[in-house]
């Protein structure tokens, strides 16, 4: 039977075109020439004896992912996170989908700009539990057990990384238990791994812009970081 | 083994166009310009100390079944879901998820009656779900008093959080709006609390989506839209259909 999903569905292809839009709202037409996976790159972020305690944070401010940074004008990373946990009694790669989602990554993009989250936090009490500061331009997080490494990684929180641009990355642990550590049921090595795939682009002609604005030919939009936050400008 | 959807097919994407049409059946067209992804924003409902009570026993056999018991009295605005200038849109997937305090596992799913729910309002103060009239029913013996109306929920066990949570109660969120929530308990159990009991997790409602700026589109473009030339999506109707009380269509 052949499998149900498309592993490729969301990346990009030669002859593509693509709308690349700037956190600033600043737009551009491309083609993308060439295509390359990523492959996985892997970067371990708590082990025996590196936990990250209950409420903890594994850095203040990121960690800058630097390498992720393109290092030619006409060059597109498109960047998929997943977090990936081995147990190291068994060597067996960890089911983290069955973790709950109180174990997050907090991204920035580019370096320095917190993304996720709302325009505004609230202040929320639900059956008297309160809850201050939910939301806001800090407080949207991806739950590890939504990014797990399998074959068909998700691609909601796609990157898509320029010249001059690189993300930055923290863990926040907010159960009740160590991330990492050498007991409890989370004492595992656990890796945030980046895959994904690199393209070269290249302009677009007339005759190719025209058609793309006339609507008879087909683009995917693509926003670098994000949109604004309502705080830096009115 | 992998799963068998698509997470993306219900967001929108940069260079597209979406019609939306208000609860009053206003409508208009919208191209996406930007988009990002809201991350899980989350409200704790219940934990170790703070629980929510179980339903009543029924009293007999010809007794109504008890309602359900509810966290609070009036659904909860979430304000920091309200977009804050008038070219953008959030949407929102509602999610509840339960953490089982003694392992740091998520609570699977499949033990979760669908007897606890989701009521909304969108916008604040407008309940949503449901059917237009209510009625009487009984069903082999058992009467269920004022069935429909506004009793439509969202039953939590569908709306599971995995990688996959369910688009069918994505609310779209403009500028000026926000919606309000609270959870309702028809099942036996005691939701939160202490351990050792049966629903005894700490339960929280959470909030993805996606964020987008758009622009309205250019008469040019109107008139290709409406010529069928230029393909769009239409989104859920923020708001939702008005009650018949309000509007005779």
């Amino acid at each position: 039977m052949a499998r149900p999903y498309d592993r490729m569905k969301y990346y990009l292809s030669p002859d593509d075109f693509i709308k690349i839009i700037d956190p600033e709202g600043n737009s551009n037409f491309f083609k993308v020439l060439k295509d390359e996976p990523l492959g996985q790159i892997k970067v371990p972020f708590a082990n025996a004896a590196n936990p990250i305690a209950p409420g903890g944070v594994s850095d203040v401010p990121r960690v800058p992912f630097d390498f992720l940074e393109p290092a030619r004008q006409n060059r597109l990373f498109q960047i998929r996170v997943n977090i990936f946990a081995i147990d190291r009694a068994t060597a067996v790669l960890v089911d983290i989908a069955t973790i709950a989602p109180l174990f997050e990554l907090e991204w920035g993009l580019p370096v320095g700009t917190v993304r996720g989250g709302s325009d505004i936090t609230g202040n929320i009490t639900m059956n008297g539990i309160v809850s201050n500061g939910i939301g806001g331009i800090n407080g949207g997080r991806i739950p590890f057990n939504q990014i797990y490494t399998r074959d068909d990684l998700n691609e909601v929180f796609d990157l898509w990384l320029l010249f001059g641009t690189y993300p930055d990355f923290a863990v926040r642990n907010q159960s009740t238990f160590p991330l990492g550590g050498d007991g409890g049921p989370l004492a595992y090595d656990w890796y945030i791994s980046i895959q994904g795939r690199k393209y070269i682009l290249g302009d677009v002609n007339k005759e190719e812009l025209e058609k793309i604005l006339n609507r008879t030919q087909k683009y995917r939009g693509i926003t670098i970081g994000g949109i604004k936050a309502i705080t830096t400008k009115a | 083994m992998a799963q068998p959807y698509d997470r993306m097919d219900a967001y929108l994407f940069p260079g597209e166009f979406v019609r939306f049409t208000s609860m009053f059946g206003k409508s208009q067209w919208i191209h996406i310009e930007a988009d990002e992804p809201l991350g899980q924003i989350k409200v704790p409902f219940t934990n170790a100390i703070v629980s929510m009570a179980r339903r009543a026993s029924r009293g007999g056999v010809n007794n109504p079944v008890p309602p359900s018991t509810f966290l609070d009295a009036d659904p909860i605005p979430m304000t920091m879901l309200e977009p804050q200038r008038e070219d953008r849109i959030y949407q929102v997937r509602p999610v509840v998820f339960a953490y089982d305090r003694t392992t740091g596992l998520l609570v699977n799913r499949n033990i979760i009656p669908p007897l606890l729910d989701l009521e909304w309002e969108y916008p604040v103060g407008s309940r949503r779900g449901g059917t237009d009239q209510v009625a009487d029913i009984t069903i082999n013996g058992i009467p269920n008093l004022q069935r429909g109306g506004n009793h439509g929920r969202i039953p939590v066990n569908m709306i599971y959080t995995r990688d996959d949570p369910s688009e069918v109660w994505d609310l779209f969120i403009f500028f000026k709006s926000y919606p309000a929530f609270r959870v309702l308990n028809g099942t036996r159990g005691l939701v939160g609390g202490g351990a050792g009991l049966e629903l005894s997790f700490d339960w929280y409602l959470t909030f993805q989506g996606r964020k987008y700026i758009f622009r309205r589109a250019t008469s040019e473009e109107e008139q290709k839209l409406d010529n069928g030339e230029i393909p769009y999506r239409s989104i859920p109707s923020p708001g939702g259909v008005p009650p018949t009380l309000l509007r005779r269509e």
